[in-house]
């Protein structure tokens, strides 16, 4: 696949050196970056992802709280463009 | 990277109230997706607030008091995905096809447009479209769109 990326001439540079001192194609002197990138941010992502659903579920757990639904109530969500004409039947 | 419904925010959201269990399975799955690779849009976030504003109490009989509570609720659910996840919109391109999808479905299956949207973006940026609207997967599979399928 073809991709067009923009980068400073001092960029492209200094990846024409590193292909070329690594007797590799620069495609994969990027590949390579990526995924060494990819590895180092992954620890951190999966903090930030636990960090983020433990917020969300108190967010949603505060909400249950407060605004209730009549009891026995199932919130079905396999169709909601069905559930936007109650906004009709309200006006 | 998975481009996200407007049903799976709801989920989300509202998740600590008994809800289908489509839903649930889909939320799993979605709880386990890194932040950086959840794309949502402009448009979807429109729909999400709507609904969860509008739609919600109505359909299933909140008070009119709760009103303030949801929208605060909204607020940080709202900032809280701008701020974590990545960020995409409908291009003039992106429009543009959409309407020819709302079109090619209309006498198939017929979509909203916001769902002829996503199929579009999904399409021209090669994202997994991830929602549990199965006339959306079912125009995704025509469009050999990947979507996940639980």
């Amino acid at each position: 696949m073809y991709k067009t990326v923009s980068i400073q001439q001092n960029t492209y540079q200094a990846l024409n050196r590193i292909a070329s001192r690594l007797d590799k194609p620069k495609a994969q002197v990027i590949d390579a970056l990526v995924k060494a990138y990819t590895k180092e941010i992954a620890k951190k992502e999966k903090k930030e992802l636990k960090e983020y659903n433990a917020k969300i579920n108190k967010l949603a757990k505060h909400l249950a709280q407060t605004v209730r639904v009549p009891k026995g109530t199932r919130i079905d969500l396999t169709d909601i463009d069905r559930d936007f004409a109650y906004l009709e039947e309200k006006s | 990277m998975y481009l996200i419904d407007t049903n799976i925010l709801i989920a989300d959201i509202l998740s600590k109230y008994e809800t289908d269990k489509i839903s649930r399975k889909y939320r799993k799955f979605y709880s386990k997706i890194s932040l950086s690779e959840r794309i949502i849009t402009d448009f979807i976030l429109g729909e999400f607030e709507q609904f969860i504003s509008q739609v919600f109490p109505h359909r299933y009989k909140v008070s009119h008091e709760k009103g303030k509570e949801i929208d605060e609720a909204l607020h940080v659910f709202l900032s809280e995905a701008i701020h974590t996840f990545t960020l995409d919109y409908a291009s003039t391109f992106t429009t543009i096809k959409a309407s020819a999808l709302y079109g090619k479905f209309l006498n198939i299956h017929p979509i909203g447009f916001f769902d002829s949207l996503l199929l579009s973006l999904a399409q021209e940026k090669s994202y997994v479209l991830l929602t549990q609207d199965k006339r959306l997967t079912a125009c995704a599979q025509e469009l050999k769109i990947e979507f996940v399928n639980l």
